[in-house]
């Protein structure tokens, strides 16, 4: 121990002062640059993203024309709708139900191939899905958004849509 | 959703017309058969062998109680897929296949999930009229 503080007091040369003298200690707070604004101002944040999402999956904005609720033009259950991909395959079928979701909006088609229903969901807004065309609109609807009572049914059940369609091909020629 | 004690409809003219679950292969016990998985069959009701068909043609007919394994091609709990989109059908069905792979049968009738093609079941899919 004797050796120790011998060691440190070698170190230190007299007259040098061992306590810390108190500055004077200035307030200052750190002005920052201000960043851009993500959200203009009085906008949203939700709408906004939404916005730019609908921008990059519906680019020319027809699939949002399709499904505008305030148009007479915008299916309804009990509607005969196709759905085709981009790589051409096509699906023919019975609206059961659309539900809205914003950039989740789905619709539900049913038709029947070989005597079995079929029932495919599909993204309205996925990029995969190059077209949805409406082919026929009942002259007759029941009062009802979700169309699933037909399930099952003999009267209201959709038929086969795909004869429906080749049937409808051959009158236009 | 199929598991044990499931009756599952046949698509192919193998002979057999309805079969029973008993066995799903390569999951958990607690799991259940979808699209494309392989399970073991009971077959339940057969279509009846006519007389004059004789020797090796009415021996590779099934009757009931054999027991062969099966590939389910369509279900009733819908079938989600990669975009998000799903396909339903009204009723469970399957094939019979063989222990290698190989369909029993020799058609196949009837509409089928287009997921048999990437689990390795193209065969059954050709036969098919039309898969969705």
């Amino acid at each position: 121990m004797d050796r120790l503080r011998q060691a440190l007091c070698q170190r230190l040369p007299a007259g040098i002062r061992t306590f810390i003298v108190p500055t004077r200690k200035v307030n200052v707070v750190p002005v920052y640059e201000q960043t851009p604004r993500l959200v203009p101002k009085g906008k949203s944040p939700k709408q906004v993203m939404t916005d730019k999402l609908y921008a990059k999956y519906d680019p020319d904005g027809s699939k949002r024309a399709l499904f505008d609720k305030t148009k007479p033009t915008c299916p309804r259950a009990g509607d005969i709708l196709r759905v085709t991909k981009k790589d051409k395959s096509s699906f023919v079928g019975m609206l059961l139900a659309l539900n809205r979701n914003h950039l989740a909006t789905t619709i539900l088609l049913r038709t029947k191939i070989s005597g079995i229903g079929v029932e495919n969901r599909v993204h309205v807004y996925n990029p995969d899905v190059e077209k949805i065309e409406v082919l026929r609109v009942p002259a007759m609807r029941w009062p009802k958004e979700k169309y699933y009572f037909v399930r099952g049914t003999k009267k209201y059940d959709a038929g086969d849509l795909d004869s429906f369609v080749r049937r409808q091909n051959r009158n236009k020629h | 959703m199929l598991y044990l004690k499931s009756l599952v409809k046949v698509l192919d003219n193998s002979g057999a017309q309805v079969v029973e679950c008993i066995k799903v292969l390569r999951k958990s016990p607690s799991n259940c058969a979808r699209v494309g998985d392989r399970m073991v069959v009971v077959v339940k009701k057969a279509r009846p062998i006519p007389q004059n068909l004789t020797g090796q043609a009415a021996a590779q007919k099934l009757r009931k109680g054999d027991i062969r394994h099966a590939v389910v091609v369509r279900t009733k709990q819908p079938t989600s897929r990669p975009d998000g989109s799903t396909v339903r059908f009204d009723d469970n069905a399957c094939v019979l296949i063989q222990k290698s792979g190989e369909i029993i049968g020799t058609r196949v009738t009837g509409v089928v999930a287009k997921e048999l093609k990437e689990k390795g079941y193209t065969k059954i899919a050709t036969l098919a009229p039309r898969s969705v």
